[in-house]
């Protein structure tokens, strides 16, 4: 029982930290809590759906490209949104703002145009196959998904801390105008940071799409509450913090369903999010940058 | 003398849109207040729905007369606004929009998921203790008191915040306590608006107080501008009559909503009514 | 003549930058006390630190025999202590009078049911406010544009104004960060007239300003920093022959030249 929650808290946190990847990568570099991240998380999902089920793709095909067209996405509504405000240093509740409505109209619109009802992808895509490893039981649906997270968090990892491109997004993380100075431009890197952002979410709408096999316009907002908790948890804009936070917020969250309230479960993220920030309000790593007022 | 079919429905249509506008006003005036320290909740929406949800259960649970039901309708919003805004709002801004956009989500899962809210099916059979003259003459008494709040030294310190917090600091404004009082007497005023539209309306359900209210009512405040407290009650009259004129709109009403936030962050820094109050008192 | 002000063993680190460094400075009550030093050496931090808006690594504050490190920025304007910014931050949306008003936030006693019901105290505090804030006006000199937008004001006039708020309530200890930056030669004798008058009238001034001129020909007091030390402290006259800050804020060339002319100087006297 033990041992099945644990691995269940393990695939769950996994989900959420790679949710909460592209977020809090956003928000480190381009100091932007960007509202807008739930739907390109939909947006990947959607496509996906639209490429196995209209297109006859392969899951596995059409999980790169449908992150990368939920990239694309991303950069362009990061290119309307929010050039203009970064240029004029407005301050971050403008952006928040800015964010908040894009984010209703686009949702609202996917909705009007697609109707809010669960769409699944086909049963044949992956395969419903499980192992028993003692009492515990994992489908290889789970472990293909566990993988790909694993993946995709290396690979942001490396990306970040061993090329070139990583060393300058990171120097616009810590010294944006130092940046500029030094040649790096921010406008190109802001487009490269949203696409990296928006393929991760994508990725995660696919991905999660899959485990749950229920996908429509809103799951991305549905989403939203963990994403801010385990980016907060995890300091804002720390990509380790966050991993660690996911699995932690995914943990909690399967060990109070199974053993004090499945009621309660909806509320444990938000609980977590009250005491650390009445406790430890820089994350609880303490290394991201408080940002006091 | 019987009333025709089609103007007794005309006039229940009618009498719905009248409470709303008065309503929405109230939610408009209470993400004024927020907004006018320059901080931003997105838990206009919750608060309102826990005053309307406790302000249900004091009638219906409690057999409480409306004179007293009302005045303690504040008491859940605030407490909740107290333990949301004392450590968040020592940080920077983002985390009391975050923080807020929680407690919504929260709330609504909450109100799903426990039988004391009647989950999915809401509470219903409220009795109408609530009429226009209440909504009206609360709105009316809090556009007055905010506008004379406004003009005083209360208003000054609030639009020094606004503007610049670390000069303001300067000046003596305790930052923290301006804070707190901006969004306790917001969450007040959500969830006034809350208990007098459950007891007009006769049903309340977990869907009315999630996170699409609480863009729409930032958008109230942002459309009409936050240079005086009538501004944002005019946005939200616009806001409320606009899907109502043009029908066709109606399906599009949240696009609508979320465009105007973008459209007036963007080129409308001051709402389509930008004047501001004069900050003296003489 | 006693100290309004005492720091001793300030310290404040950023991230392993020390920008002020177990710094001792005494301001003498009633007097003119300049703060110089190179760019960089720590002065608008040590600012921030005496205003309160940056709490120290390590250190006291000592505001007329009371400890002040540990009080929030307002706690302190409550206490007397004032300041201007380097680059102005007046509030450009309001009027010049309501700017001067805000700053009289602190003489503020009516509660808010006194506000909203309109009641006799807070009508005579809102009078005196105004008769308060005319009279810092006045100070200044910009009494005539009490009603125009802050935003539209020159930039010499906006430093006035800046000047006239944090001057409203009459603090004890008024912080000037860099005044004369920007003013042409005229202007930059009127805030001489200026900051002197305000010294008469009993506030302390501490100022941190790089027109030299302008500092030897106002301050009584000297406090020289460089990378968050202080290496010189002393009357102003002494500052030109000190071979420790020649060295440090002049640099070789410059002070090659400028110790000649301060020795004639000397001389002179």
């Amino acid at each position: 029982m033990l041992a099945q929650q644990l691995v269940n808290g393990v695939l769950l946190g996994a989900t959420y930290a790679l949710f909460a990847l592209g977020f809090t990568l956003m928000f480190g570099v381009l100091k932007v809590i960007n509202l807008t991240y739930g739907f390109y998380f939909s947006a990947g999902a959607l496509v996906a759906l639209w490429l196995v089920r209209t297109l006859g793709f392969g899951i596995w095909t059409a999980l790169p490209v449908a992150a990368m067209a939920a990239g694309l996405i991303a950069v362009v509504v990061d290119w309307l949104l929010l050039t203009r405000l970064r240029s004029a240093k407005a301050p971050e509740l403008a952006s928040l703002m800015v964010t908040l409505g894009a984010v209703l109209a686009l949702y609202s619109a996917l909705t009007a145009w697609l109707g809010s009802d669960i769409r699944r992808l086909p049963p044949d895509v992956i395969s419903g196959e499980a192992l028993q490893i003692g009492s515990v039981r994992v489908t290889l649906a789970q472990l293909l998904i566990l993988g790909a997270v694993a993946i995709l968090i290396a690979a942001l990892i490396w990306l970040l801390r061993g090329t070139k491109l990583g060393l300058a997004i990171r120097a616009m993380a810590d010294r944006p105008d130092a940046a500029e100075l030094m040649g790096i431009n921010t406008l190109r890197a802001a487009a490269i940071v949203s696409f990296i952002s928006g393929c991760l979410a994508g990725a995660g709408g696919v991905l999660i799409g899959l485990q749950r096999n229920a996908i429509q316009p809103y799951m991305g907002e549905e989403m939203m509450l963990r994403g801010f908790v385990v980016i907060i948890v995890g300091g804002l804009g720390d990509i380790r913090g966050a991993v660690i936070a996911g699995m932690l917020l995914g943990l909690l969250e399967v060990m109070t369903a199974g053993y004090v309230s499945s009621n309660l479960k909806e509320a444990v993220a938000f609980l977590v999010l009250v005491v650390v920030l009445w406790t430890r309000p820089s994350g609880l790593f303490g290394r991201a940058m408080t940002r006091r007022a | 003398m019987t009333i025709p079919p089609w103007l007794d429905d005309f006039l229940w249509t009618y009498g719905n849109l009248v409470h709303a506008l008065g309503v929405n006003g109230l939610l408009a005036l209470s993400m004024y207040v927020v907004l006018a320290v320059g901080q931003l909740s997105l838990g206009q929406a919750a608060f309102m729905g826990l005053g309307a949800y406790s302000s249900v259960l004091m009638t219906q649970q409690l057999g409480l007369p409306f004179w007293a039901v009302l005045p303690l309708s504040v008491l859940a919003p605030v407490v909740f606004a107290l333990v949301i805004g004392l450590p968040t709002l020592r940080l920077s801004g983002v985390y009391l929009a975050i923080a807020t956009i929680g407690l919504g989500e929260v709330l609504r899962a909450v109100y799903l998921n426990v039988d004391l809210f009647g989950g999915a099916l809401g509470l219903s059979g409220i009795p109408e203790r609530a009429d226009n003259t209440m909504i009206y003459g609360l709105l009316l008494a809090a556009i007055l008191a905010l506008w004379l709040v406004g003009r005083s030294g209360i208003g000054r310190a609030m639009e020094a915040m606004r503007e610049d917090e670390t000069a303001a600091a300067v000046m003596g404004v305790n930052l923290l306590r301006y804070k707190m009082g901006a969004l306790v007497a917001s969450a007040a005023l959500a969830g006034l608006a809350g208990c007098l539209n459950a007891h007009v309306s006769s049903f309340i359900g977990p869907g009315e107080y999630g996170f699409e209210p609480a863009v729409t009512i930032l958008s109230y405040a942002l459309l009409g501008g936050i240079g005086t407290p009538i501004a944002s009650v005019v946005g939200a009259f616009i806001l409320t009559l606009l899907p109502e004129l043009l029908r066709e709109l109606s399906d599009l009403r949240l696009v609508l909503n979320g465009v105007i936030i973008v459209v007036a962050v963007l080129f409308l820094p001051g709402g389509v009514l930008p004047f501001r109050l004069r900050r003296r008192a003489a | 003549m006693t100290n309004l002000l005492e720091v001793s063993g300030l310290t404040r680190k950023f991230a392993g930058l020390v920008a002020v460094d177990n710094l001792d400075m005494q301001v003498a009550a009633g007097g003119i006390h300049a703060v110089i030093g190179p760019n960089g050496a720590g002065k608008t931090t040590l600012f921030n630190l005496i205003s309160g808006l940056l709490p120290p690594t390590s250190g006291r504050i000592i505001l007329a025999g009371q400890d002040v490190t540990r009080l929030p920025a307002h706690r302190r304007a409550a206490l007397g202590v004032a300041r201007t910014f380097q680059n102005i931050r007046i509030f450009g949306a309001m009027t010049v009078l309501e700017n001067v008003l805000t700053g009289l936030h602190t003489t503020a006693r009516a509660t808010l049911p006194e506000v909203i019901f309109r009641l006799p105290r807070f009508r005579r505090q809102e009078r005196d406010a105004v008769a308060q804030a005319m009279a810092a006006l006045d100070l200044v000199g910009l009494r005539d544009q009490a009603n125009s937008r802050a935003a539209s004001l020159s930039y010499g006039d906006a430093r006035r104004l800046e000047i006239a708020r944090a001057m409203a309530a009459r603090p004890r200890l008024l912080l000037l960060d860099e005044p004369a930056a920007g003013l042409n030669p005229a202007e930059t004798t009127r805030l001489a007239d200026l900051v002197r008058t305000i010294r008469s009238a009993g506030t302390t001034v501490l100022l941190v300003e790089h027109d030299m001129g302008f500092v030897m020909d106002i301050s009584e007091d000297v406090t020289v920093l460089s990378f968050g030390r202080r290496i010189f402290g002393g009357p102003p006259l002494a500052v030109r022959q000190d071979p420790a800050v020649i060295e440090a804020y002049l640099g070789h060339k410059v002070a090659a030249k400028l110790a000649a002319g301060a020795t004639t100087g000397v001389r002179g006297a």
